[in-house]
């Protein structure tokens, strides 16, 4: 039992420094923190710069020391940072469906607070939080891929090497719109823990294809989507009978 | 005679309809923000825009190759319907920071003279606008100036510029434009590389306007636009108030177009807000196709660059262009790109298969029509040995004669920041 729930625990505690190497990848040199106080705030450039990498420094050292000697407090520090940086991206905007950036990053959001419940030894709200960042997570995603996100519809075409039309892929998308939501919704009832696997398998590949439709500079995209597939791990997991968590 | 006979005719007399009369009112408050458009016929084609504070009946644009100031708009002998004409769409925030409800009015004035000049008026209801004109393009000329910026949005490096109503450096930048107009009278066009005000809604696009009505010059010419769609313009507002007919209903969100300028000369502008890889690369593809032969000078413009200054050369949006857009262009040899969005001044050195080579395409721009300057990152291998990339509010100016292009950055204080020629690959 003790081996297991170390198993979950270093997934995610794993998770976290993966998450926040990605978010230290994508704003060291100039992101939406900075952008933000740059444009919207009135702060200069190079001290908005300046706070930017501090925060993304500051927040890979908290991760690292989070997962290496877990506790509540840098956890809850994790989760306020990574909150500043949702916060970031919807003031900025400027991106497809920025409006639902917040949601958007549901399962980024519970990685820290699953860690905090599961220190807290609180099994129920824990598998609840894991259950419910994957679900928003995948409910986003759907809606975006019901409307045609234009960088969805180009993985289509680029993963088919240009053979699928737009139409077609437009309609491609619409299935797996649907299916997304099947998935968010079904993923609530234990009995259809089949729906996990598909989660899991479907949350590494949307993660993936940005590295493979743009190569591995854009690892730091799929690095930040890494909760997409290891939350649905940890559900699985933590769900077996075998597997019930008892305290750090 | 009889008195109130008298009154009686007297009465009739004044209650007689004054035909073929336009009872007019000038108040430039309820018609305003005038604005015209080109897209893919500058020479024979134009959209006259404008907005009004009241939802009027008739909304029409008179129009002649000669000027009918401070005379009544019938005598103008040409005139044509607004073909499109709605509400603007207000969300509360609008109205709460002082904007008023408002109509969007677009009207296509077909079958125009080249190289002609246009005076109109436009008017809704009963209101008309002043006498503004336009200059169509000349098919036959050898010759073309336009001027080509991007990113006008507001932000707040300045204490003055935190109400977005005020834009201290746009309104500047705007001015230079007029100023320029006025002194260089053979530019044709502003080409805009998009991201126009902070978003599409209409708190933001009626300031946009509001400033827009600065680049026109004090004889009333009016600039006409050649617009993109950038990562800020998605709200609807964009559609409602830059709207280009069958352009902005064309597959995939539309707003890619080919602009003809001369039979010489064209401009492509592409979409890097909706699929570059589906309808928007066949339709490329294809323009390239008939448009290189067919051309001395062929150009592209787009928003989001494939070589940024500022913001990370790896970020996927920018290397979603690399990977689709860019071998088209030095497939078909494009003679310059000119890109927006990272708020700086940019040349980059001629580019080939991802490395310098005499024999590639240079990128220009970045966008500095009065948006908050950042600092680019000009260590890149791309402006080393004669590329250039620097903090500077901005706008081309792109002159084309026979085989030669002069490209020169203009600063805000009307000074030459950077300039080159390029040699038509033709």
């Amino acid at each position: 039992m003790k081996h297991q729930f170390n198993t979950v625990s270093l997934l995610l505690r794993l998770n976290l420094i993966l998450l926040a190497s990605g978010v230290f990848w994508q704003l060291y040199t100039g992101g939406s923190i900075s952008s933000m106080l740059f444009m919207n705030f009135g702060i200069t450039e190079i001290v908005s710069l300046t706070i930017e990498k501090i925060f993304v420094v500051v927040l890979l050292i908290l991760a690292i020391y989070s997962a290496v000697n877990p506790n509540i407090y840098t956890l809850y520090i994790l989760f306020v940072c990574l909150m500043f940086n949702v916060i970031s991206h919807h003031i900025v905007g400027g991106k497809h469906f920025s409006d639902l950036t917040f949601i958007a990053h549901f399962s980024r959001l519970a990685v820290p607070v699953s860690l905090v419940l599961l220190i807290k030894n609180k099994y129920t709200d824990f598998v609840m939080v894991l259950k419910l960042g994957l679900s928003v997570t995948f409910l986003t995603h759907a809606w975006e891929a019901w409307q045609a996100n234009p960088f969805f519809l180009d993985y289509l075409i680029g993963f088919s090497r240009m053979s699928l039309n737009e139409n077609n892929a437009t309609y491609i998308l619409k299935i797996i719109g649907v299916i997304d939501l099947l998935s968010a919704i079904l993923c609530w009832f234990n009995k259809f823990k089949i729906i996990l696997f598909w989660m899991v398998f479907w949350g590494f590949t949307t993660a993936f294809i940005r590295v493979y439709d743009s190569g591995w500079e854009n690892l730091a995209e799929f690095l930040v989507r890494t909760p997409n597939f290891i939350l649905g791990i940890v559900l699985i997991m933590s769900l077996s009978k075998r597997n019930k968590l008892i305290a750090l | 005679m009889d008195i109130k006979l008298v009154v009686f005719l007297l009465l009739v007399l004044a209650c007689q309809p004054k035909k073929n009369t336009v009872i007019e009112k000038t108040n430039s408050q309820k018609v305003m923000h005038p604005r015209i458009f080109w897209t893919e016929n500058p020479a024979n084609h134009a959209i006259i825009s404008w907005t009004s504070l009241e939802d009027g009946a008739i909304n029409k644009v008179y129009f002649d190759t000669i000027s009918h100031e401070n005379k009544k708009v019938d005598s103008y002998p040409f005139f044509s319907d607004a073909n499109s004409n709605g509400k603007i769409t207000t969300r509360k925030d609008d109205l709460e920071s002082g904007v008023p409800n408002a109509y969007f009015h677009h009207t296509d004035l077909t079958d125009l003279k080249e190289g002609t000049k246009y005076y109109y008026r436009f008017c809704s209801d009963s209101t008309f606008s002043p006498e503004y004109y336009f200059i169509t393009s000349s098919k036959k000329s050898n010759e073309l100036t336009f001027l080509y910026g991007g990113d006008s949005r507001s932000g707040e490096d300045d204490e003055e510029d935190k109400d977005p109503a005020i834009h201290s450096k746009r309104k500047a930048m705007n001015q230079l434009i007029a100023t320029l107009v006025e002194q260089n009278p053979e530019i044709m066009a502003l080409v805009h590389g998009a991201d126009y005000g902070m978003d599409a809604s209409w708190k933001s696009l009626y300031h946009w306007f509001n400033d827009h009505e600065l680049t026109i010059t004090k004889d009333g010419r009016v600039l006409p636009l050649i617009i993109s769609r950038g990562n800020h313009d998605h709200e609807i507002g964009f559609t409602e108030n830059f709207r280009l007919g069958t352009v902005t209903e064309r597959n995939s969100d539309g707003y890619y177009y080919k602009t003809q300028f001369t039979d010489s000369i064209a401009l492509i502008t592409l979409n890097t807000e909706t699929s570059m890889a589906g309808y928007q690369y066949k339709w490329l593809k294809k323009e390239l196709e008939k448009s290189r032969a067919a051309n001395k000078w062929l150009l592209v413009q787009y928003h989001k660059p494939a070589y940024p200054a500022v913001k990370p050369f790896d970020r996927e949006d920018f290397a979603r262009v690399r990977k689709y857009w860019v071998p088209l262009f030095e497939q078909f040899g494009i003679d310059l790109a000119l890109e927006s969005d990272g708020h700086s001044l940019k040349k980059t050195v001629p580019i080939l298969k991802n490395k310098p080579n005499p024999k590639g395409i240079i990128y220009i721009g970045e966008g500095g029509l009065g948006v908050p300057q950042r600092t680019p990152d000009s260590k890149r291998w791309y402006f080393k040995n004669g590329g250039h990339a620097s903090s500077n509010h901005h706008v081309w100016m792109l002159k084309f004669k026979n085989n030669v292009l002069k490209t020169s950055a203009i600063g805000i204080d009307n000074n030459v920041v950077l300039d080159f020629e390029i040699k038509s690959k033709k």
